[in-house]
């Protein structure tokens, strides 16, 4: 998305931006090494010496080609080429080399993002490497602009009118929709691959996807993944390595991909290449990240007469409270965070951050999650001025509540989403877990805890599909009598109970402080992990019953001897 | 049979039939008719406290709550479990026919893993008293939820008041509560509106006849020593485990006939 110019410009990637001192890396934002990381990877001449990274039209008539070392493509520009008129009336001179700078382009974007914010209340940058695209969040808005296309179309009118060229596509999610305003793949992977001669053929579009000259692709809810098996493996956004893997294989399309078994995919891809293609099927939600506003909603209190009292500061926080939440219902959007700056008397300031798992747009329910964590400050100074400021997010459908039946607008996953808005704010997000079985033989990882509000929780839909999962009712569960029990009390570190040469089953071992003897016992049953785990595990559990009538279970460590109590048939 | 007892037994009829109407109070089979032979309305009320006391460590009290907490899975809610001691095992409750979808697990910062059972808790006496008072807030908070439905914590100890204060809170909101507590709690006034004491076979028949009988070492005597209002409060209900899979199961009619004869000689 470059403007029109009439110049020929030359963006060109230094090494010298990646060679600065460790001090000043580190200021440098994460995401331009991971922009400068991808173009060293898609350029070989990159790792070596400046390179060109993107070319204008009138330096590729030149000969200029993305991927050239800055050394190839400057001898160009003092050799014209007479080989087409057009080349003939560009003056090599003309050619201007200009530094490619990660964090303009990306300054660049968020301007464009700015045009577009009339159209969505969440607009976002793309979150891959050297992003070119912007994410908007339009659900419920097409009925605003007379339907989905018609916004698109407003959308891509309003940005050429400020000379961005753009393609939209509208989709159930963030993966989908990129994929399909990238089907060459990425622009700088298609760069390389047209430095890589004229051999190079796009393998992006396959042949049986129809080709498509209007801008604009609206993919019905539902359908993405047999829309997308048509495309090629570039634009699942994993990364180059993996990518490469998979050719190898001779996995080019989507269908391919999908088709893969999930338990092949960890000893493959990578991590994030599976999280990309998690992202892909719909089996993990992706969230826009908002671009903050540049008005945000915000409001602040300052008095000459400091409040040292935790009740007036309360009150403060409340009024604020409610004029955030009248911000909000103004413009119809709900809000996942507050964050409160208290700034005290010797200019110190404190912070205070409540955040809820699903967006809010009521005044008594975020100032309950305030005074919550209100609760866990300690006010040495009076206070002089109180800021807070809001973070935005859509919101979710309302639904009517019953005006006559008291109980009837009770609905659970509401009850429950407050009450883990108050568990979370007050006792930490780390306290507040769901439980997924994972598929370990090892009893301390047979399950994941997961903690439920997370920075992504808010407005995702995998929270939503949680909370309702926890709520609603399930049929009658059978014992589960196949499987071998395990115990309700497992110790988080294992206690030790005896050495290598000692017997716990014939010669007994303290329980509690108790010697206690062992009167009956079940087993062994060996659990083991396989050779190749880091930390690999070799056991023989035993579930015994001792003198004092406890139901333990305890192991025998195959490899370093030694035996272990760890857990308790409570 | 006096007038004044006549008149007792029709009060004591009055208030179960006032209890079990209450529109906000059902009953839920536990899953094990001999235990809910032993209730007053034949069930485990809905929006109640229940008390499960264990005479120690790996006595299966948490696992026989856990059973028969599972007919209120039928009902829309959470399932809770707080753990403050930070050493519950989640895939255990599998077994047991909870699923892992239902299961919200509150697990309040410091809890270590160990507890009073496994050589006492760490910390100083402040952090511990904090992490106690954080682990009632959280059973409170979600004891007040339509949200949850039931929720199962391990708790040592209890004042009065705090029961007290859960006790409203479940006649609030319906939640049912299902608190675990050591042998000490048995010595503490009840607010609870049902009490279990789970013990051992041995050790119950031990207490009848003075440790000279012989028992079945498997099985576990439920007796229910606590129901509120006076209504029908003793009664044992012996249950047994699998002996592979340690599933808590009812005791046969032959075996149970087999051990009463068994005691009896």
């Amino acid at each position: 998305m470059l403007p029109a110019d009439r110049r020929s410009h030359v963006a060109v990637h230094t090494v010298q931006s990646s060679q600065t001192p460790a001090s000043s890396v580190r200021r440098q934002n994460s995401h331009v090494s991971s922009d400068q990381h991808l173009v060293r990877e898609l350029f070989s001449s990159a790792r070596g010496g400046p390179t060109v990274v993107a070319v204008s039209a009138g330096a590729w008539h030149a000969g200029v080609r993305p991927g050239m070392s800055l050394a190839e493509a400057g001898s160009m520009s003092t050799q014209p080429i007479q080989n087409t008129r057009r080349q003939a009336q560009l003056s090599a001179s003309e050619i201007q080399f200009v530094e490619w700078r990660p964090d303009d382009d990306r300054r660049v974007l968020q301007e464009a993002a700015e045009y577009t914010r009339r159209f969505a209340p969440v607009v976002g940058l793309d979150g891959m490497p050297v992003p070119d695209c912007l994410h908007l969040d339009i659900t419920g808005c097409g009925s605003l602009f007379g339907g989905e296309s018609s916004l698109a179309e407003q959308v891509i009118n309003c940005l050429a009118g400020r000379n961005y060229h753009c393609q939209a596509a509208i989709s159930d999610s963030v993966a989908t929709s990129w994929a399909f305003v990238h089907t060459e793949g990425h622009f700088l992977q298609h760069n390389a691959g047209q430095h890589r001669g004229r051999g190079y053929r796009s393998r992006s579009r396959h042949t049986e996807l129809p080709e498509c000259d209007l801008p604009i692709v609206i993919i019905p809810p539902g359908q993405a993944e047999s829309w997308l098996q048509a495309l090629a493996i570039d634009v699942a956004r994993i990364p180059l390595a993996d990518t490469q893997i998979l050719r190898q294989l001779g996995i080019v399309t989507i269908r391919q991909l999908l088709e893969l078994p999930d338990e092949d995919l960890p000893s493959r891809l990578s991590s994030d290449a599976i999280r990309r293609l998690r992202q892909l099927s719909g089996m993990e939600d992706e969230i826009i990240v908002p671009i903050p506003e540049s008005d945000p909603v915000q409001a602040s209190w300052v008095s000459e007469f400091p409040v040292s009292d935790r009740r007036g500061i309360c009150q403060v926080i409340e009024h604020l409270t409610e004029d955030i939440v009248g911000q909000l219902k103004r413009r119809h959007l709900g809000t996942v965070q507050l964050t409160c700056q208290l700034k005290q008397e010797d200019g110190n300031r404190m912070e205070l951050a409540a955040d809820v798992i699903k967006p809010l747009q009521s005044a008594s329910e975020l100032y309950a999650v305030l005074s919550l964590r209100l609760e866990s400050l300690s006010f040495q100074q009076a206070v002089t001025a109180i800021s807070m400021q809001s973070a935005v997010v859509p919101l979710p459908t309302a639904h009517q509540k019953d005006l006559f039946n008291a109980n009837l607008h009770i609905d659970p996953v509401e009850e429950l989403t407050a009450v883990v808005n108050r568990l979370s704010n007050r006792l930490g997000k780390e306290t507040v877990l769901t439980v997924h079985p994972v598929d370990n033989p090892v009893p301390e990882h047979a399950v994941e805890l997961r903690p439920l509000m997370t920075s992504q929780s808010a407005s995702a839909i995998c929270t939503d599909r949680q909370l309702t999962d926890l709520v609603t009712a399930d049929e009658v569960h059978q014992p589960d009598i196949e499987s071998a029990e395990r115990p309700l009390r497992l110790l988080s570190a294992p206690e030790r109970i005896g050495d290598a040469d000692t017997n716990p089953l014939t010669d007994g071992f303290v329980l509690s402080g108790q010697p206690c003897r062992v009167v009956e016992f079940i087993g062994p049953e060996r659990i083991e992990t396989h050779w190749w785990h880091e930390s690999a595990v070799h056991r023989d559990y035993y579930r015994v019953r001792t003198s004092t009538q406890a139901a333990c279970w305890i192991y025998r460590d195959i490899v370093a001897g030694g035996w272990f109590l760890h857990g308790m048939f409570d | 049979m006096s007038a004044t007892s006549a008149a007792l037994q029709m009060l004591r009829r009055q208030l179960v039939q006032s209890q079990s109407h209450s529109p906000r109070r059902t009953v839920v089979s536990t899953g094990l008719p001999s235990v809910d032979a032993l209730l007053p309305h034949a069930g485990l009320p809905s929006g109640s406290l229940l008390e499960w006391v264990s005479d120690g460590p790996g006595h299966r009290a948490s696992s026989i709550a856990f059973r028969c907490a599972t007919g209120f899975l039928q009902r829309s809610g959470a399932f809770a479990v707080v753990d403050g001691r930070g050493c519950f095992n989640a895939a255990a409750v599998r077994n047991i026919g909870i699923p892992l979808s239902r299961l919200l697990l509150v697990r309040p910062q410091g809890s270590s893993g160990r507890d009073y059972c496994c050589g006492g808790g760490s910390g100083t006496p402040q952090l511990r008293h904090r992490h106690r008072t954080e682990t009632l807030w959280a059973l409170e908070q979600l004891s007040r939820s339509s949200g949850v439905q039931v929720v199962v914590a391990w708790i040592d100890r209890l004042s009065s008041t705090a029961q007290r204060r859960l006790q409203l809170a479940v006649e609030t909101s319906g939640v049912t509560v299902f608190l675990i507590r050591p042998a000490a709690a048995l010595r503490q006034t009840s607010w609870a509106d049902l009490r279990f004491h789970v013990q051992s076979a041995r050790e119950m028949q031990s207490a009848v006849s003075g440790g000279n009988a012989a028992c079945d070492r498997s099985r576990i005597a439920v007796r229910l020593i606590r129901s509120k209002n006076a209504v029908r409060h003793n009664g044992c209900a012996w249950l047994e485990c699998h002996h592979e899979t340690g599933n808590v199961l009812e005791v046969s009619e032959l075996a149970r006939t087999a051990g009463a004869e068994d005691a009896a000689c």
